[in-house]
This record gives C-alpha cells, sequence and structure tokens, in this order.
C-alpha cells in the first residue's frame, strides 16, 4: 500500500492531543517539548512508508517520540564535547504549546516528574496519558518481560507520590497553590 | 479505566494531576501541524531503500574485498642478527661486564677461550639489531678485541595480507620453508664465487631446528662485505671488517 501524507493526517489525528500531552510531560519545558515533537514528526513522515499495520501507529508514533526523547538526553550527556553534530532549523514547525502556560497541578506535576530517570518517566507517561498497555510499553522500552515495566511503574508511582507531598508542602508552607488537603492527607 | 481501577492501578493523590495534564487540549494546532505534514512530504523516504544500497554494496564489495585480503604478497621479514669476535684472554672480565650492560633476555651468547685468545658468538632477535649494532661499536672502542663480524638474517615471506594480519594481530608465528644443508651450500658457495669470496670457508651447523651457517675468512680474506638471497627466501648480510 503506498502511503502518503495524507494518510499519516487521517492517522495521527485521533491521537494528536495525547501524543502532545506526552510530548510535553517529557520535557522539562515547553520549548524543548516543541522541538522534541518536530524531530519526532519528522522521523514519523521519513519512516511512515515503512509501517506495516496502521492499526499500530499509535504505540509506532509513540515509540518514535520515545526515541526521539532518548537521542536528546543522549546529546544532552554529551554536551561538553568539542564537536557537536549540527543541528537542523526548527523552525518550520508551528507553536504547538506557546508560551510555558502550565500551572497548578499540571505544572507541579511536571516538576515531579523531573525527579525521575528517563525510563521511569516514560513508562509512566506512556500508561497515563498515552494509555498504552504494558505490552506495548515493555516493546517501547525494549524489555524482556512485563514484570519488568510493572515494578519500573510501582517504583515511578511512589517517586511521584513523593516528590507531590515534597513540592505540595514546601508550596502550601509558601502559601504558594491552593492544594485540597484530602489529596495531601 | 476499569482495569486500571481493577489492578488498583488510580492512585488519589496522583490522580486529579494526570487528570488536569489529559485534560489539557492541543488539538487546535492540528491543523497547522498537518500543513506542516504536507510541507515536509518530500522527506518520506521508500522502504527498504537502505537495504536495498546496503546489499548491492556488499554484493560488489565483498568478492573486492575477499581477493585483495587473499592475493599472496611478498614480503621480507628480518630474523635474526648474529654477531662474532675474536679476543684476548685478558680482557675477559671487561667483555663480561659490557656484554651484561647491553645485552637483554633474548640474547644468546657464547665465549670459547682457546689458546690466549677467545671467540665469541652473540645472536640476538632481529628486533635487538640497533642494540646489538651499538654493542659492537662499544666493542670497536675496546683494546683486545682483534675481529668483529656482525650478520643479519633476514626471510622472504609469502603470504596473504590477511595471514600477515593476523600474524600481527594474533602474533602468529610464519614458518619459511627451509631448504637442506646440501641446497644451501651449492647455493653459497655459487654466490661466493660469484662475489670473488671462494677463500671464505663455509661451516654449516644444525642447531636449534634450523641450519646456522658460518663464513670463516682466511689470511688473505680479512675485510669482506656480502648480501645474497638462498633458495629458501632468507636472505644472508655479512659484513665482516678487522682493525
Amino acid at each position: 500500500m503506498s502511503r502518503t501524507a495524507e494518510h499519516l493526517i487521517v492517522l495521527l489525528e485521533p491521537h494528536y492531543n495525547s501524543a502532545l500531552q506526552y510530548c510535553r510531560g517529557l520535557y522539562r519545558n515547553g520549548k524543548d517539548a516543541e522541538d522534541g515533537l518536530h524531530d519526532a514528526i519528522i522521523g514519523a513522515i521519513q519512516h511512515f512508508k515503512s509501517l506495516r499495520d496502521a492499526s499500530k501507529f499509535k504505540s509506532w508514533f509513540f515509540t518514535i517520540i520515545t526515541r526521539t526523547f532518548y537521542k536528546s538526553k543522549g546529546r544532552q550527556a554529551g554536551s561538553n564535547r568539542i564537536f557537536l553534530p549540527l543541528q537542523e532549523n526548527h523552525h518550520a514547525l508551528p507553536e504547538v504549546y506557546g508560551e510555558d502556560s502550565s500551572e497548578g497541578r499540571e505544572k507541579i506535576l511536571l516538576e515531579a516528574l523531573d525527579t525521575l530517570n528517563k525510563k521511569e518517566r516514560t513508562a509512566i507517561l506512556l500508561f497515563e496519558i498515552g494509555g498504552l498497555s504494558l505490552e506495548e510499553i515493555r516493546k517501547i522500552q525494549k524489555e524482556q518481560s512485563v514484570s519488568a515495566i510493572k515494578s519500573r511503574l510501582s517504583r515511578a508511582r511512589l517517586k511521584l507520590r513523593n516528590s507531590i507531598l515534597e513540592i505540595e508542602n514546601i508550596k502550601y508552607n509558601e502559601g504558594g497553590y491552593h492544594v485540597s488537603k484530602t489529596f495531601i492527607q | 479505566m476499569l482495569a486500571r481501577l481493577l489492578y488498583n492501578e488510580i492512585d488519589p493523590l496522583t490522580d486529579p494531576y494526570w487528570n488536569d495534564m489529559r485534560n489539557r487540549d492541543h488539538s487546535k494546532s492540528f491543523s497547522a501541524v498537518s500543513d506542516f505534514i504536507r510541507q515536509n512530504a518530500h522527506r518520506m523516504k521508500r522502504p527498504g531503500k537502505r537495504r536495498k544500497h546496503i546489499t548491492w554494496a556488499l554484493v560488489i564489495l565483498l568478492p573486492l574485498l575477499i581477493f585483495y585480503s587473499c592475493t599472496k604478497q611478498t614480503y621480507i621479514e628480518p630474523q635474526k642478527a648474529t654477531l662474532s669476535f675474536t679476543a684476548n684472554d685478558s680482557i675477559l672480565s671487561t667483555l663480561d661486564l659490557t656484554i651484561h650492560q647491553f645485552a637483554d633476555k633474548n640474547w644468546r651468547a657464547m665465549l670459547h677461550p682457546h689458546a690466549g685468545s677467545m671467540y665469541g658468538t652473540i645472536s640476538a632477535p632481529s628486533e635487538s639489531f640497533a642494540q646489538l649494532k651499538a654493542f659492537a661499536e662499544k666493542l670497536k672502542s675496546m683494546q683486545g678485541v682483534t675481529e668483529l663480524y656482525l650478520s643479519a638474517v633476514s626471510t622472504t615471506v609469502e603470504e596473504s595480507r590477511l595471514s600477515r594480519l593476523s600474524y600481527k594481530i594474533f602474533n602468529r608465528h610464519v614458518d619459511a620453508k627451509e631448504s637442506t644443508a646440501e641446497q644451501l651450500r651449492t647455493a653459497i658457495e655459487k654466490k661466493l664465487l660469484e662475489a670473488d669470496l671462494q677463500n671464505l670457508k663455509l661451516e654449516l651447523t644444525k642447531a636449534n631446528g634450523g641450519t646456522a651457517l658460518r663464513l670463516v675468512p682466511n689470511e688473505k680474506t680479512r675485510d669482506f662485505s656480502i648480501n645474497f638471497t638462498l633458495p629458501d627466501g632468507t636472505t644472508v648480510t655479512a659484513v665482516a671488517e678487522k682493525w
């Protein structure tokens, strides 16, 4: 089957919002998330013709976003190198997140996500935001067993919970964001 | 959602935070992103094109590589160096000290005292040739050393690049084909005759699984220099000086 840009747009539309939410959760700020999304979309365009089963588009696209995120982390780790690969011009992608407008609980969640390592972060975001199954996450993270993903998710949840409690406590004491106390207890 | 509830995966603390993120609507930008995809549609790659290129490159390059690595080449490999000298018996202790100064564990030194003088032979691997030469220079400066012969032996080896590479990586030993003593004698005597050095006496002795050759000059032929290749590919360079 010959695939065109229109096919890609049709397949992307139902998952567009969750893909953007996922991408936003992965990166520290809106600008980085936009860059990551741009790279992921370019990657999807380049490899779209090799997608065999259209029903697996969602996990395929989320895999591309995840790989792009891992690559960007690798680039950050090697930022002290003398020679860096030339980056492509990112201006062509329209602004999707706008000004970093995350606020309230979303902002706290993003702050708490920062305390997780990249695998825990992607696993929990794929599960909570992407709605992917454990098996799909296992494939994306190239793990041998689903139980590895389960324990990763459980670890990530615990860390996230503790981080949120810590941040909320600080914010509450500072009289910043008002958060319902029932969630803190 | 039901599955998540059943597996107790909804955390009452964190779920409202997740819900806030899930409820964030980004779909307004979809039309702009769609236009971006249309503009970049030319970037779509044909599936398997890269694999085809790699396959073709392998089909062409592999036979070339095999041919290149398996074609036999001729290399000259230095094998060992020998230093022979004659000295007065009286300088034995000085000589011994000098040998200990220069020698390393791969050197083989033999000293034969005979009727007030001493005949010595030192064999060293080709890597120590420079060191052996330095030792010969030192001997030249010593009083009591009467004769000095320094010779280097190298072998012509015919082998493929692949074999040579494996030799370099794994330090595999390559044995050159050895000639019989008679073949050697005939070949050397012919070379000596060609070089007008027929007065040199040739001694061939079997040692360490190989054949060692020694050219002994008589009274008339004291200084000589000869370089020849034996039938088995061994190149012999012999220089003798008297001072």
